[in-house]
């Protein structure tokens, strides 16, 4: 007879998951609207007076200022204007650049495809390969291929990213002269397969920003997992090499893996700004950095938001995925 | 070499048993012609289990994986392993995933490490199955299920879908020979099974795997540490020393005329029963590698004679089913071991020292409580053994005596004075009269201190009446009494053993210069034969300062020579609570009668076992 | 020490952190020329006798612009990372070894510090402050805080249960002398690895945020900023970008080296105990 203790096995298992993730977007959520008010806070400490000046530059007078100070609401209190930029940001409306005077959701949509496109290519590009050569090097560590693709793979980690999209630039565009170099020109000249090709050099640029990184640690917890016992316990009831090495050892390696993917793809996404930046694709990356350095504060407060909601989808996403990979966070132990 | 075939008939080799031949294992970072496992040579027959019976380090678990052919990129084995007239050691990889799991079963220490927590076990008994039988669909599922029988859990299909972490110990260990014996192995390694479960679960289990030999046919190689399990189980009785075999044949031979020195002492350990006498412990340690020149034992032995250091030593036939490897066994037969009396307790011991009363914990989150109502007192100079089984409290209690848990309920009184919850919020004084050894060696010192380091804290801490000139020579003296060499002052704990670590802790406690001990399982990390020297040392340390003891631990015989009054708890509370020698020899409670009659002594079968459990494995805890 | 010179990580890792280091601080002393002054006829040099790497876009020297750029990019990380563990480091080390609310709420904030990537964080600060040495400190120290504040909490977690540290609460001493006196030395290890490692990112943070003209300002020599710079021209004078990015690459190539080493070191003697 089987006495049952406890009652928690009612619970379907979708309804753990369920709540789970209601939890995690509910902290997220509050996380979010903290960065707002800390982004908004700095973009905005400064008088008006102050803003309109690095925008305008020094040689400007009273009224000019006076007239900039109006025309972008500028002379209302703080809380006033954080309220009504953060009620704006759920509407949809990003607020109007201090120097372009265009709509910043406007130019963000545009330009926001094209950052996704990429950071998702190189994204998926980077994390497959690393992974896989995560897996390939794990099983034979200490061989000499490990040793010499191990060095490889610390070089390359330790590159800054602009420095790999630059090598990558100075092999395929100066030298080779496959790729375009103005990337801004061909989209808003160019065909499409003449655009399609500008997203392949920051893609892989940024692939290859995640590759050595994922491949070092999935080699790590892939040459761990390989030893753990239960995993010899598999081998030695007969099970075959590929149920062993997939199915037993990177099962406990994944769960371990995802954050720390996570965590790269949340870094990646400040090297989207780079590579943007570096290769003068249109991108929000560029549209930051040229922001920033123009002083146009609404249009950095929207990008960083933008960024920060993306790196909250990321962090939920591997929330999800460990709690679906480990039976154990289900049952709320 | 001799006596080859002696264990069953001859010509069995058709037979599906393992006969093991001349297997040597090195590990590759040894210096050249230095190994861990030289010449072992023994057979498995069907319906037997052979035991092989050592301490840590002698090669036992490396015997029994490379037998399989399962040693590892680190090892270099040579040798044969006949099963069904094929070499083991000869086939590859791919030809020896072919019988394991399917011919050849391997059980490991634990359970819960040989099983993958994410998969559900359902899976891990379907994989083996699928792999090696092709099995699907319906008859897989009945196959589950008739496993599940065979290991006496409930015939459940819900189980099927639950992880690891919901079972516990007993149950997760009848799960791991379920998938081992899926496919109706005919030889099955077992490595240790049941350490780490409680003693009940452990004979349960014992008589399990008794039953399923005998009804299935099977020959089984099983390993442990622990003499007085293996001779209520097995058949054959090996015992390892050192990499190589010291003495084995019929079981009832063996323990019935132990012949080799190491085999007496090791028995005379293992059987605790007498709280008069002190049997010490072997001193020295035993050999890292295979030693070939000499008697590898022949350092520690008593009767070590010239013969003894100068040539090897070969097995030698004592009777048709009994080898020994000793130049004496033929006159050593009724040697006696030495033994010193226990030293009694000096002091007045009518005065109450501790009172510890109506002590609870209740972890936060927690179901239910760790500790509730504990009460008992100690007075000078006594010995109390606190036994129970895992999960009893018993840690927790000393825990909350020594002040580290500061949410327990209830009172410890100290000399009359209530002592505050907290260690933190106590008295230097009462601090210094309560002093803590705790039970893992490895992990109560801290590593980047030397040990003058470590021993100086207590000191300088507890002791202002020992000047700083003095206190050179007061470690001098603690170290003496420990029994260690002074050189070690300077060492790390890294640079000693676990027993010798044990030493320091002990040092550490008494140099503050204590009236009460609270040893936590202090024993239970250390093989048979160092478990004497420290229970020595204790006797005789807290009987010379009329220090008064409270020894946790789960195992009962080494309770039963040690402490004059007994406590027994289970599920935190206590149970019975009686002078020592009443409580053995004739429990009031159904609980202590079960726990004594679980514990395995020497030489006896489990009969009894059956009538007295309940069979509460069968219930499904769900978490 | 000994120990990290033995593996070949270590050797050529401290072999290149040092080399890069003396390069950096004696070479201000040794540039031939003034690393600022313009010649706007030389421009686009390639190397020769008067100038042996060459000369840039405004007809700067290479060599010496070289020698005196690495200053910043080493003083400005080993002082930020340094002074996040010790504010960071040291709030988190109490916090996991007591636990309680002052564990739950230290690590509410470092998790809402890190829900930014750290390279944002600092491009936010910069916006708002400025590109001054002090503001870069700053930001990067703050960038820094979240992940050392981790590992640290990370690594006392896996000491505080341990047995040594109940034997010294059981003596009754106090939150300090156990932290600081048994907790610390058994955790250098791995807090002696992440250190190195961000020193390195740091590098790599400020080396970009000069070259997306946020960090180090012209006409101060700066690695990052030479890189930048030497962008458009490229094809004429490709030594003007190589050798700078040499010179970030050895000094993070030759961290990363000796952390791993270090990690090597930590873990091989944990695993004698």
């Amino acid at each position: 007879m089987v006495e049952v203790i406890a009652g928690h096995q009612a619970d379907s298992r979708g309804r753990r998951i369920a709540n789970t993730i209601f939890q995690r977007i509910v902290a997220n959520a509050i996380v979010l609207l903290i960065i707002s008010a800390v982004t908004f806070a700095l973009m905005n400490f400064k008088a008006p007076e102050d803003l309109a000046r690095s925008v305008l530059g020094r040689e400007v007078s009273s009224e000019q200022i006076a007239a900039f100070v109006r025309s972008n609401n500028l002379d209302a209190n703080f809380v006033e204007r954080y309220l009504s930029w953060i009620s704006g940001v759920f509407a949809g409306d990003l607020g109007t650049s201090l120097i372009t005077r265009r709509a910043v959701s406007a130019v963000v949509s545009d330009a926001i495809g094209r950052s996704l496109t990429v950071a998702m290519l190189g994204a998926f590009l980077g994390v497959c390969s690393g992974v896989l050569a995560g897996v390939f090097l794990g099983v034979r560590v200490g061989s000499k291929t490990d040793i010499r693709m191990v060095t490889a793979l610390l070089v390359i980690a330790s590159m800054p990213e602009f420095l790999i999209g630059i090598a990558l630039y100075m092999l395929f565009v100066t030298w080779l002269g496959w790729f375009p170099t103005q990337a801004a020109f061909a989209f808003s000249f160019g065909s499409a397969s003449e655009r399609a090709m500008n997203y392949i050099l920051p893609a892989a640029t940024i692939a290859l920003l995640l590759l050595p990184h994922v491949a070092r640690v999935t080699r790590v917890t892939m040459a761990e997992a390989i030893d753990a016992p239960y995993v010899v316990a598999a081998k030695l009831r007969g099970l075959s090499q590929v149920q062993t090495k997939w199915n037993y050892a990177f099962r406990s390696a994944a769960a371990s893996l995802i954050s720390v993917i996570g965590v790269n793809l949340v870094y990646a996404i400040s090297g989207v700004v780079v590579v943007e930046y570096l290769f003068g694709f249109p991108g929000v990356g560029s549209l930051l950095v040229e922001a920033i350095g123009a002083g146009d504060s609404v249009t950095v407060q929207a990008v960083i938001m933008i960024f920060a909601i993306f790196v909250i989808i990321i962090n939920v996403s591997v929330d999800i995925i460990i709690v679906i990979l480990n039976p154990r966070l289900r049952y709320g132990t | 070499m001799r006596g080859l075939n002696w264990i069953g008939t001859e010509g069995d080799t058709g037979a599906s048993g393992l006969e093991v031949r001349n297997l040597s294992v090195r590990y590759k970072q040894n210096a050249s012609g230095v190994y861990n496992v030289s010449n072992l040579s023994f057979s498995l027959r069907p319906g037997r289990i052979f035991g092989l019976a050592g301490e840590s380090g002698c090669g036992k678990s490396t015997t029994a994986i490379a037998a399989i052919g399962a040693g590892s990129v680190t090892t270099e084995v040579s040798g044969s392993s006949f099963y069904r007239g094929t070499d083991l050691l000869k086939l590859s990889l791919d030809q020896k995933r072919e019988l394991w799991g399917k011919e050849i079963s391997y059980v490991s220490q634990s359970a819960s490490l040989s099983l993958h927590p994410s998969i559900p076990v359902g899976k891990l008994i379907a994989h083996p199955l699928k792999r090696h039988l092709n099995l699907s669909g319906g008859t897989l599922r009945d196959r589950q299920m008739q496993l599940l029988g065979m290991v006496e859990l409930p015939q459940d299909e819900e189980l099927l879908n639950r992880f690891t972490f919901q079972f516990s110990g007993g149950q997760l260990q009848r799960l791991a020979l379920a998938v081992a014996l899926a496919c109706e192995p005919k030889v099955v390694i077992m490595d240790e099974p049941t350490t780490g479960l409680d003693v009940t679960t452990q004979a349960k289990i014992s008589l399990l795997l008794k039953r399923i030999v005998d009804t299935k046919d099977v020959s089984v190689l099983y390993v442990s540490h622990d003499l007085a399990l293996l001779s209520n189980i097995s058949d054959d009785l090996g015992i390892m020393y050192a990499g190589q075999i010291a003495e084995y044949g019929q079981t009832a031979e063996v323990i019935g005329d132990p012949r080799h020195p190491y085999t007496k002492w090791l028995l005379g350990l293992s059987s605790h029963t007498d709280d008069r006498y002190l049997l010490p412990g072997i001193p020295g340690v035993p050999p890292p590698h295979v030693v070939r020149d000499k008697c590898s034992f022949a350092e520690r032995c008593l009767y070590v004679r010239e013969e003894c250091l100068a040539d090897p030593v070969e097995l030698e036939a004592h009777s048709e089913t009994h080898m020994v490897r000793c130049v004496r066994s033929r006159d050593l037969d009724r040697a006696l071991l030495p033994s010193r009396p226990q030293p009694q307790a000096v002091g007045n011991s009518d005065e109450i020292l501790l009172e510890v009363d109506k002590i609870s914990v209740r972890y936060p989150m927690a179901p239910r409580y760790s500790v509730k109502d504990v009460s008992f007192d100690l007075r000078r100079g006594q010995r109390v053994g606190i036994v129970g089984e895992s999960g009893s409290g018993k840690s927790t209690v000393l825990n909350v005596i020594a002040g580290l848990v500061p949410f327990a309920g209830g009172k410890v009184r100290l000399k009359g004075t209530t002592l505050p919850k907290r260690s933190k919020d106590r008295s230097r004084d009462m601090s210094k009269c309560l002093q803590l050894v705790f039970q893992n060696p490895d992990t109560a010192l801290n590593p980047r201190h030397s040990i003058t380091n470590i021993l100086l804290r207590p000191l300088k801490l507890f002791r202002p009446d020992i000047p700083a000139d003095m206190r050179q020579s007061a470690l001098n003296e603690i170290m003496e009494q420990v029994r260690l060499p002074i050189e070690f002052l300077n060492r790390f704990p890294r640079d000693l053993s676990g027993g010798q670590r044990q030493r320091v802790a002990i040092a550490r406690a008494f140099l503050a210069d204590p009236q009460v001990l609270l040893c936590d399982e202090v024993t239970s990390a250390l093989d048979v034969s160092v478990q004497a020297t420290i229970m020595e040392l204790i006797s005789e340390m807290s009987a010379e300062r009329g220090v008064a003891v409270i020894f946790v631990s789960h195992d009962l015989g080494l309770v039963r020579s040690f402490a004059s009054t007994t406590v027994v708890m289970k599920d935190g509370m206590v149970v019975e609570q009686r002078d020592t020698r009443e409580l053995f020899t004739a429990p009031s409670q159904s609980y202590t009668r079960e726990l004594i009659l679980a514990t395995p002594s020497l030489g006896q079968q489990n009969r009894r076992i059956d009538t007295a459990m309940p069979p509460s494995d069968n219930v499904l805890v769900v978490r | 020490m000994r120990r990290i010179l033995r593996t070949w990580e270590g050797r050529i890792g401290l072999f290149l952190v040092v080399g890069t280091t003396i390069l950096i601080a004696v070479g201000p002393y040794i540039a031939p020329y003034s690393p600022t002054e313009v010649g706007l006829d030389q421009f686009n040099q390639s190397p020769n006798s008067v100038h042996w790497l060459g000369t840039d876009h405004l007809g700067r020297d290479v060599l010496s612009r070289f020698l005196s750029g690495g200053r910043s990019i080493i003083f400005i990380p080993v002082v930020s990372v340094t002074l996040a563990y010790l504010t960071a480091g040291l709030v988190s080390m109490v916090a996991a070894y007591k636990g309680g609310i002052f564990d739950l709420v230290v690590s509410r904030i470092v998790e809402l510090l890190m829900s930014l990537p750290s390279l944002l964080k600092i491009l936010l600060m910069v916006a708002a402050f400025g590109p001054s040495t002090g503001v870069l400190i700053l930001a990067i120290t703050i960038a820094n805080m979240s992940g050392a504040s981790r590992v640290v909490r990370g690594a006392v977690l896996s000491q505080s249960r341990l047995d040594y540290v109940k034997s010294s609460e059981a003596r009754g001493e106090g939150v300090l002398i156990i932290v600081v006196q048994e907790i610390l030395p058994n955790i250098v290890g791995p807090l002696a690895a992440d250190y190195t490692l961000r020193i390195t990112w740091a590098i790599i943070a400020l080396s970009t945020l000069s070259f997306l003209g946020l960090g180090v300002q012209p006409p101060q020599p700066d690695w990052g900023l030479m890189i930048q710079d030497a962008r458009a021209s490229i094809k004429a004078a490709p030594l003007v970008a190589i050798v700078p990015a040499l010179g970030i690459a050895a000094l993070s190539v030759g961290l990363n080296l000796t952390a791993d080493a270090i990690v090597r070191w930590s873990e091989g003697k944990e695993g004698s105990t």
